[in-house]
């Protein structure tokens, strides 16, 4: 159970309006993430795009991880959904798995570790 | 040194301004009611009591009545717990009895000592009690043998087990002590305490609250 006094530490971390800003995104979307990194004392936006393969739902703690093929080589980042230094979330396209944890995903090469489009998938 | 009776009501996250998160323990602190004073004249030391956890009306038909006497006798309404606080005779002037102490006394940043009692695990074998290794899991020599503690003496000489050998029992339902946890933030409005880290004991238990003893400022 949640208790209230929790609830409104939550609440004034994460204030409603951030966590309204985060898109509902599912597992086997590819997502744009749009994350602040500083280097030195500028800071500058950089840009993760991949399919969301896991969700750990855990309140404001809630963290997501991203796999993309980058050069060849399987790239895994894990974002705090909630995280300030995330700017924004763009959810580019949706797929119809039938996992909860896309780590089969890690195995496949080439064409087969593709996920179908939902939109495309609905047509057939 | 004077402290704070609260409860403990579980952990979350909160991230800082620079996106770091932060592992937080949420300590409930209502205000501390001034039960009383120990004088040096009277009881030959100094201390606060102070007590926390108001009764409800359910309460106080449960509570035992020489208890909510002392209560009556002071004009103050029933409280669960009385605890004793040492502090020098500025500490008791500048409490009177019957005025309450706020989560206010904390501020953001300040260090701190946090008291419990820790969670209670029964009785528990040497691996889990006192992260002894145990044998091979996969060797047949170890036969049954994975989680003992092994030898626990010598030959003739001693001829006996030392005293205070680590041995399986019970462990946990102690007084622990955390020292130089950090204060993450006040909430005032709510006398929410956020201490960075974990604290002993189960969500919903008493904690007690003080300066840091050990003050490492740097």
């Amino acid at each position: 159970m949640r208790l209230k006094a929790i609830e409104i530490v939550e609440m004034l971390n994460v204030k409603a309006e951030a966590r309204a800003t985060v898109p509902a995104f599912r597992v086997g979307d590819t997502v744009k993430v749009h994350s602040k990194i500083s280097e030195g004392d500028k800071e500058r936006i950089q840009v993760f795009e991949g399919i969301v393969i896991r969700i750990q739902r855990k309140h404001v703690a809630t963290t997501f991880t991203c796999r993309k093929i980058s050069y060849g080589v399987g790239v895994e980042r894990i974002f705090p959904m909630y995280s300030p230094r995330i700017d924004k979330i763009e959810i580019m396209a949706s797929a119809k798995v039938k996992r909860a944890r896309l780590f089969y995903l890690r195995d496949l090469k080439g064409k087969a570790g593709r996920l179908k489009n939902a939109a495309e998938n609905a047509g057939q | 040194m004077k402290g704070l009776i609260g409860t403990k009501i579980g952990m979350t996250t909160v991230f800082g301004a620079d996106g770091t998160a932060q592992p937080v323990t949420v300590v409930e602190i209502t205000p501390n009611l001034v039960f009383g004073h120990r004088t040096k004249e009277r009881d030959g030391y100094m201390a606060l009591q102070l007590a926390s956890g108001e009764l409800t009306a359910k309460g106080e038909k449960r509570a035992n009545k020489p208890k909510l006497g002392e209560y009556k006798k002071r004009g103050q309404k029933a409280h669960k717990v009385v605890k004793e606080f040492r502090v020098d005779a500025k500490g008791l002037g500048e409490h009177a009895v019957g005025s309450a102490i706020t989560v206010a006394m904390f501020t953001k940043g300040e260090p701190i000592d946090v008291t419990a009692t820790s969670r209670g695990f029964g009785f528990q074998g040497v691996m889990k009690r006192h992260h002894m290794k145990g044998a091979a899991r996969d060797s047949s020599t170890a036969h049954e043998l994975h989680r003992h503690p092994g030898a626990i003496g010598q030959r003739k000489t001693p001829g006996r087990v030392f005293r205070n050998k680590r041995l399986p029992g019970h462990m946990g339902t102690e007084t622990v002590t955390i020292q130089n946890l950090k204060v993450v933030d006040v909430i005032l409005e709510s006398h929410i305490l956020l201490v960075s880290g974990s604290v002993p004991g189960h969500d919903k238990c008493q904690v007690i609250v003080r300066p840091a003893v050990k003050d490492h400022k740097q």
